[in-house]
């Protein structure tokens, strides 16, 4: 495919000044030494998760920038959390009307599945969708939660 | 396509006692944004992955030649939550940008954030703008 011929760093941004190739070396540099770099996981790994536990709940925290609600899909089959969808980024009409410098974002179709753990109850799971996070509930079964015991006077 | 184990036990006390991430550190780590970028006749495309970035967290500067993006990560944590694992580690993100001077029209510069994802598109100078020559026969 023809999008996979194309390293972001092998080509440049033709309006950067004569700084542009050393700068976008050091940004290499720097995600490598210092910083968890987004555009290496993206790559292949797509949304990228963040999972959570309180005593009541676990929160799955899927950063899913870009894709409609429509494309995305969330089930939960046999202790399995299963996320599959698409994000389109970049069309046949981009291709042929633009030329293209730099695609480092995910394009595709992409799947997902997170082992859930015994303690959760898969139908009490909801989420909710702000700013390209998905946030996923899922409350632990009412059994597993700590209680709190009623002392009354006698 | 990745499985995992979402469950924490088993885990060193040090990874669970964690705030979950992410979280507003007092050094934060610096998210790089992916990007995409692309030239069309009138203006250069600039596409961003910044999700959990609200519009009033977010900068689009231009200052000497260069153009930096930048955004807060946040998302709704429970105050007792401990983190199980974290793809994404830090809460700033930024990206920069050199452009160059005579191609960029500083005053044409728009910018918009929807649905985690940042579009800025920066229109060319006149002068630099893909035009037809007529041919004469």
């Amino acid at each position: 495919m023809w999008f996979d011929l194309m390293s972001p760093f092998e080509t440049d941004f033709p309006f950067f000044n004569e700084m542009g190739p050393f700068r976008s070396a050091l940004e290499s540099w720097f995600a490598d030494s210092f910083n968890r770099d987004v555009r290496a996981s993206s790559a292949n790994r797509f949304p990228l998760v963040n999972i959570g536990e309180t005593e009541q709940e676990f929160r799955i925290y899927v950063f899913a920038p870009g894709v409609d609600q429509k494309d995305l899909s969330v089930e939960i089959k046999e202790g399995l959390l299963t996320i599959t969808g698409k994000r389109t980024t970049t069309t046949e009409k981009d291709i042929k009307e633009s030329t293209i410098y730099r695609q480092e974002r995910f394009n595709g179709e992409f799947l997902r599945t997170l082992s859930l753990p015994d303690s959760v109850d898969p139908d009490a799971i909801t989420g909710q969708a702000k700013n390209g996070v998905i946030t996923l509930i899922l409350p632990k079964k009412a059994a597993l939660q700590p209680k709190r015991v009623e002392v009354r006077a006698a | 396509m990745t499985q995992q184990q979402l469950s924490a036990r088993g885990k060193p006390a040090s990874t669970t006692a964690e705030r979950a991430q992410p979280v507003t550190r007092r050094e934060p780590t610096m998210l790089l944004p992916p990007v995409d970028i692309r030239e069309t006749g009138e203006a250069i495309l600039i596409e961003a992955d910044m999700p959990g970035v609200s519009p009033d967290s977010l900068k689009v500067e231009i200052a000497d030649e260069r153009l930096t993006l930048e955004g807060t990560l946040a998302v709704d944590l429970p105050e007792s939550m401990t983190s199980v694992d974290a793809d994404l580690r830090g809460s700033h993100y930024q990206r920069q940008f050199t452009l160059g001077r005579q191609a960029i029209d500083p005053e044409r510069i728009h910018a918009e954030l929807k649905n985690g994802v940042l579009r800025v598109s920066l229109q060319k100078r006149e002068s630099h703008r893909a035009r037809r020559i007529p041919i004469t026969s």
